[in-house]
């Protein structure tokens, strides 16, 4: 049903999900305003030659979007719009948080600025980040 | 997409997978959802980030609409995690309807991973402008 993959992640760690039920909860006391640094949730994977992250920012319009490199350091910014709600309509549960959010990763090594990739699916924005070439490691040869 | 096809597919679903939803290991998340009324219309709006939409799923038993979506994180072939705020699961999120929804009319779309849902007020609940008559 589900790649072995997902429950070994799930096994290896456990507080990632409880984590995520704290920031919930968080959120609900804060009156579903965003709490700096915790939206949106992130996940960072990475090997030698690239870092990939992924963002979860359901219904935020990608144009609004903001990405800025600036060292070793991703800087993810935008504002998510509220549901337009009518005068006249009764709201009966508003859970949804909107307004500005401003996350920061850093990465675990310089990237090249001109070879970043973004694209936003299903509500999740993935942005790769490909190693820059000065920071790689190299073999140096030693002369004799 | 309509809730009928959707439930023809929930049922198709379920035959498939009989037991092996009960050894399902992975987190099941409570969407956060946004409902309120219109003069014509309920909406319910639910966020379900990573959630195609063909991934999602409406079912409709009597009063109870249920929505569910899978989200699906593996880390990419060839990469190390480096940090982890979310892994695949389930979303998972029950209402019940009023009386007063016409259920033939629920509608509903998947758009940047937010799941809206239109449930239209059955004619005779709907506000009505009444004429008045002059003798």
């Amino acid at each position: 049903m589900w790649p072995i993959v997902n429950r070994w992640e799930l096994e290896a760690d456990p507080f990632a999900e409880l984590q995520r039920l704290h920031q919930q909860v968080s959120r609900a006391f804060d009156g579903g305003r965003y709490v700096p640094g915790d939206f949106p949730a992130l996940n960072v994977w990475g090997n030698a030659d690239e870092v990939r992250v992924a963002a979860e920012l359901a219904g935020v319009d990608p144009e609004k979007i903001e990405l800025t490199v600036s060292g070793n350091t991703l800087t993810l910014e935008g504002e998510r719009a509220p549901d337009p709600v009518g005068e006249d309509d009764a709201v009966y549960r508003r859970e949804r948080a909107d307004g500005r959010f401003q996350r920061t990763v850093r990465l675990p090594y310089e990237v090249d600025n001109e070879k970043i990739a973004a694209r936003y699916t299903n509500g999740v924005l993935h942005i790769d980040l490909p190693r820059s070439e000065t920071t790689k490691p190299r073999k140096i040869q030693i002369e004799g | 997409m309509t809730v009928e096809k959707k439930e023809l597919q929930k049922t198709e679903q379920q035959a498939v997978e009989g037991d092996a939803r009960r050894v399902e290991r992975q987190p099941v998340y409570l969407p956060a959802t946004d409902i309120y009324e219109r003069k014509d219309e309920f909406v319910v709006v639910a966020d379900m980030p990573g959630v195609a939409e063909k991934d999602v799923d409406l079912h409709l038993d009597n009063d109870t609409l249920t929505i569910t979506g899978r989200t699906d994180t593996a880390a990419p072939e060839g990469f190390d995690t480096i940090h982890r705020e979310f892994v695949s699961g389930r979303y998972e999120r029950t209402f019940t309807l009023s009386e007063d929804v016409n259920r033939d009319g629920i509608k509903a779309n998947m758009k940047h991973g937010v799941l809206r849902i239109v449930l239209p007020k059955s004619e005779k609940t709907r506000p009505r402008k009444i004429a008045v008559q002059t003798e």
